[in-house]
């Protein structure tokens, strides 16, 4: 083969890698280690702070022989979709890098961050989250996946009473994953996030005041014009916004309820999960251990009994083995049924707390769809009235409301 | 003669009813030409903003759908040329509409002081008294919905304190700094130093409050750049809006900061007054 034919194969073998990232479109793996949370060491200009919605996870789909497998519930999985994005914005309001960081019970595009994510895997010992973080502009900030794990040594924070997390470490990643991309941005380009997000709350509640304020980008929204100081429309949508954030406020109590009883009951169940896994493991260690022993005994048996058959000696050394051969047998199933029990103590820890949470979470969820219902009846009236006063002001028809960033319909210009 | 005058008389008579139902009739052409002569400009004002709303949204719609097609490599240079021409079609047409609207405005503006209004459109509501007393009215119907929702709201926090207080455990503060104990991958590094000194990475022995004490003191431990949680972000320091009786709220849990920003944030001062009487009741049942 010649240089000049061979040339084209090596460009093609150097750009495959290339053109198999660019095809991947799904997230970025990511092994948590140790790791420090970063904290504000000065006060952050009030306009530059964003605001953060930590939205209720989603649980990935869970089989009875996989939760079985991972020894976990499908209601323990739907109460850790809530308890851990709570502890993730505790996480990041106590750094001081955010404005206000609520956990929003529904998908909510009016928040300049937005912070979803799906739980892959939970239990004792082993933490996979899918994290996506976007602002209100629509720009994606990074989409991850978390692999955390805990050891026993994880869990001395509680025995030694300091009540740390266990996977802190994860939270603290996040956290710091979010700040770096925070960077990026400069300090205009964080104030038009918080202009977007206002004014695509303002859009929702008020479709015919604010309907053309924010254009789209090259897929980012950005601002085409702001309402004018003292807009009397403006200010309405502010008192409305505020009840919003009291409702969402308001939610976050019942949140902070279950997350509060939740947690010594989960960071037991987590422990004890993993001395429970980890003895079984052991157990089962020996087990084969000792299965292993017990064929390498009979096999010399049989090997000492083909090559020495008549000696006396040789019929001793035999003998030896082939009882130690069976008595690691006999011992290995003692370990496998010690293993066994252990195993059933897994399933009994998870069906009890399982029976813990449950109740609580259909608790907090009843209460905050019972008032998303009411939310959402008052929003209604709130966009006619705003719509009334809208025609009232400006003579104008109200026009037919558009659904945020539903794509338009065709257009026929007057 | 007698019968001369008599016709004479009667002539004149005649003459002058006919001269008054002639100035009748030219003040009813009067009335008839000039008064709706002001409704139909403030008609053609008022479609003149329709029209113009819904051209600016027009152009919105198709600037957006030509900034997508040209970022789009599979539309074709015609098609792209086309939609160019179009969207300087509809600008066209925008500022038309535009300068359309700043005419007829003037011409109104031109108009006698006391002819009527605008009438709004769809309304059904004429004529400036009409007018206001509809956007009072409804402005009456925003505050009295928001004063409910308001209610609703502080009744469902209560009750979710209530609960609160009632059966949560809590416990100490959680530490966000990191263990060491978990075992570690690639180790990855963190706190990096970054210009401005904007952020400090925290040693491992910080615990920053649990969520117990985040509901009775939020936002104020360890978030020193961050808006206290449960506040209108929009809004900014209004204490000077609330009454001497009420303090500094230095010492408000989460609920009562929301009453009192609620309170702060408030314009219409029956409603800003429930907040604070609200706001004082709360206060009163906690201590």
């Amino acid at each position: 083969m010649t240089e000049g034919r061979r040339r084209p194969w090596l460009l093609l073998a150097a750009l495959a890698p290339l053109a198999l990232l660019g095809c991947a479109t799904g997230p970025s793996k990511h092994t948590v280690s140790p790791t420090e949370v970063i904290y504000a060491d000065q006060a952050l200009p009030e306009e530059t702070l964003l605001d953060v919605g930590v939205h209720i996870f989603e649980t990935a789909e869970l089989s009875a022989e996989a939760a079985a497998e991972q020894g976990t519930h499908a209601e323990i999985r739907e109460a850790e979709a809530r308890y851990i994005p709570f502890h993730l914005k505790q996480t990041l309001q106590q750094t001081g890098q955010w404005g206000a960081v609520r956990v929003y019970p529904a998908r909510a595009e009016e928040v300049d961050v937005s912070v979803s994510g799906k739980l892959l895997q939970s239990n004792g010992e082993t933490l996979t989250v899918e994290v996506k973080v976007v602002d209100a502009t629509g720009r994606s900030w990074f989409h991850k996946e978390y692999a955390a794990q805990a050891t026993e040594e994880s869990y001395r924070a509680i025995v030694n009473g300091t009540d740390r997390d266990p996977f802190q470490d994860f939270y603290n990643q996040v956290a710091n994953d979010m700040l770096a991309y925070r960077r990026q941005l400069s300090g205009k380009e964080r104030v038009a996030v918080r202009q977007v997000a206002k004014l695509k709350f303002a859009r929702s509640i008020a479709p015919d005041a604010f309907g053309g304020y924010l254009a789209q980008d090259d897929g980012v929204i950005k601002v085409s014009r702001l309402p004018a100081d003292g807009d009397p429309m403006a200010e309405r949508v502010d008192r409305i916004h505020a009840r919003e954030y009291m409702f969402i406020d308001t939610v976050n109590i019942y949140y902070g309820n279950l997350y509060d009883d939740m947690r010594e009951p989960y960071r037991q169940w987590r422990r004890s999960y993993l001395l429970e896994l980890n003895q079984k493991r052991e157990l089962e260690r020996k087990m084969w251990e000792r299965r292993a022993l017990g064929l390498l005994a009979l096999v010399g048996a049989v090997v000492v009994s083909s090559n020495n058959g008549s000696s006396s000696g040789a019929g001793v050394a035999r003998d030896l083995l082939l009882i130690g051969g069976f008595e690691a047998f006999r011992s290995s199933g003692q370990f496998a049924d010690d293993a066994k029990v252990h195993a059933e103590a897994l399933k009994e820890l998870g069906v009890s707390f399982k029976s813990d949470v449950a109740p609580v979470v259909d608790e907090v969820d009843g209460r905050a769809l019972k008032l998303s219902g009411s939310v959402e009846a008052q929003y209604a009236e709130w966009r006619r009235t705003l719509s009334e006063m809208y025609a009232a002001e400006t003579g104008l028809e109200p026009v037919a409301a558009t659904p945020p960033d539903a794509s338009p319909a065709p257009e026929s210009a007057q | 003669m007698g019968s001369q005058r008599e016709c004479a008389l009667d002539h004149g008579s005649r003459r002058s009813r006919s001269a008054a139902r002639c100035a009748a009739l030219l003040l009813l052409w009067l009335a008839v030409t000039t008064v709706p002569g002001h409704a139909e400009l403030r008609g053609e004002l008022a479609q003149a903003r329709h029209d113009l709303a819904i051209s600016e949204q027009v152009l919105a719609r198709v600037t957006r759908r030509v900034e997508t097609a040209r970022a789009d490599p599979a539309i074709e240079p015609a098609q792209r040329e086309h939609l160019d021409q179009y969207l300087a079609r509809v600008q066209r047409l925008v500022a038309l509409n535009r300068q359309r609207v700043q005419t007829l405005m003037q011409e109104v503006d031109a108009l006698p002081a006391g002819a009527p209004a605008p009438a709004s459109l769809g309304m059904g509501a004429p004529g400036v008294a009409t007018e206001a007393e509809e956007i009072a009215a409804l402005e009456e119907k925003l505050g009295g919905s928001l004063a409910e929702f308001d209610q609703l709201l502080l009744e469902e926090a209560r009750r979710a304190r209530t609960r609160a207080s009632g059966g949560a455990g809590g416990g100490g503060g959680d530490s966000a700094g990191s263990s060491g104990g978990a075992s570690g991958g690639n180790g990855t590094a963190s706190g990096a130093p970054e210009a401005g000194g904007e952020e400090a990475t925290a040693s491992s022995a910080d615990a920053p409050g649990s969520h117990g004490a985040d509901r009775e003191s939020a936002g104020e431990e360890g978030s020193p750049g961050g808006r206290i949680l449960g506040t209108d972000p929009g809004a900014s320091g209004a204490s000077a809006a609330a009454p001497p009786d009420v303090g500094d709220g230095h010492d408000d849990d989460i609920v009562a900061r929301q009453i009192r920003k609620a309170a702060e944030s408030e314009t219409d001062p029956e409603l800003r007054d429930k907040l604070w009487e609200e706001y004082r009741r709360y206060k009163g049942a906690q201590r």
